[in-house]
């Protein structure tokens, strides 16, 4: 049965924020390692927040940011994706080309295609980690990109894969590394009615 | 002083200040119906997100076949008629690129053929349209009627102006003729 998001108390929301820490602490592992420096994260924001409430996280909804969607399959559907400024994934770009920082100005063929590895990096160690935790089986699909404004990218997301009622839960955790060249932001919607599935498999429900 | 309205997701702003601006930023696969009345000097913009309202809870500015009316309805409730109103539209796009294809890639598309349907349902031609592609839009509607688009790749294009024209089409932009993107 499908758990409105509006009926999850504080202890059931905790459990999801812990989720998305694992989660995103195991995807910036992932990206240190990438990138070889140290990447810090915030704790991840819970709620039932509209996307279009994150559009300051890239720097406004009209500046130009890079997102990169996977849906989520498996025992719990839903969507991640990662969304990163324009000049952040150019710098991430160089890092993973090994080129010095600033090479890169414009994301061609080869830096896009180099985005959407990350993105699908990033998720698969994001899931791989909730799936460990939960004992459920999370595959996320082929990436896909999208390069515009950061309000477009944002509700393109809500719209499009989150079949959103305005209530869907978004777990979103920034991503930033030490060095400061490179933040970005992991955002996970599960489907509504994956909610009580991941709730259940750590028996926060009967 | 004219004011900035920000046009959130589902949500239309009517105004009769010829100073004001109506905005709807960054519209990915929604759609902006921008509509002008000149001789009222009444304004409105609805942000339309989902084509069918069928089967969702009722969000009468969320969707194409309960927005476009409601646009309306709230334009001739501030002294705008049907028979002066003049409209364009912008948005749909589809944003992400995919390697496969399936339904999940035409919400932009359905958004806009359901919202020429509505439109045509009233009887109200749409002057201009700049819709489809694969790019986000943000549109302005200005209190004089001009419809502004700003997208990355091409900056700013004025579409129209619903103030001036007397059933003359504006820009007609389509995925097929509209400016190679380049970000």
């Amino acid at each position: 049965m499908a758990l409105a998001a509006s009926e999850l108390n504080d202890i059931k929301m905790d459990t999801l924020k812990e989720v998305g820490n694992i989660g995103a602490g195991n995807a910036m592992t992932a990206l240190a390692t990438m990138v070889n420096h140290t990447v810090d994260m915030s704790i991840p924001h819970v709620g039932i927040v509209p996307l279009s409430e994150f559009t300051q996280m890239t720097g406004g909804p009209e500046s130009l940011a890079v997102g990169i969607y996977m849906a989520v399959d498996g025992d719990a559907p839903g969507h991640v994706a990662f969304l990163l400024p324009y000049l952040s994934a150019s710098c991430l770009a160089d890092q993973i080309l090994a080129q010095p920082l600033g090479t890169t100005t414009t994301l061609g063929e080869m830096e896009i295609s180099v985005m959407m590895e990350v993105g699908n990096i990033l998720a698969s160690s994001y899931l791989v980690a909730i799936g460990d935790m939960t004992g459920l089986n999370l595959l996320s699909s082929p990436p896909a990109i999208a390069i515009d404004y950061t309000a477009a990218i944002l509700s393109t997301i809500a719209t499009a894969f989150a079949t959103l009622e305005d209530q869907a839960l978004t777990i979103v955790t920034h991503i930033g590394e030490a060095a400061g060249s490179i933040e970005g932001f992991f955002i996970y919607i599960p489907e509504p009615g994956s909610l009580s599935i991941i709730l259940r498999a750590l028996q926060m429900e009967g | 002083m004219g004011e900035s309205l920000m046009v959130g997701m589902s949500e239309i702003k009517v105004t009769n200040s010829p100073e004001d601006v109506l905005v709807a930023l960054g519209l990915g696969s929604c759609v902006g119906v921008c509509a002008f009345d000149m001789a009222a000097q009444v304004a409105g913009l609805a942000h339309i997100v989902l084509p069918d309202s069928t089967g969702h809870e009722p969000s009468p500015g969320k969707f194409a076949n309960s927005a476009v009316p409601l646009l309306f309805e709230t334009m001739c409730a501030k002294g705008a008629s049907m028979k002066n109103i003049k409209v364009a539209i912008a948005g749909g796009a589809q944003l992400f690129a995919f390697n496969g294809t399936g339904p999940r890639l035409e919400i932009g598309p359905r958004n806009a053929a359901a919202v020429q349907e509505q439109l045509k349902l009233l009887h109200l031609n749409v002057l201009a349209a700049d819709l489809g592609g694969s790019v986000g839009r943000t549109v302005h509607l200005f209190g004089d009627g001009k419809v502004r688009v700003k997208t990355i790749g091409r900056g700013e294009v004025d579409l129209t102006s619903l103030g001036l024209l007397s059933g003359k089409l504006g820009i007609v932009f389509t995925p097929s003729n509209a400016p190679a993107v380049k970000v």
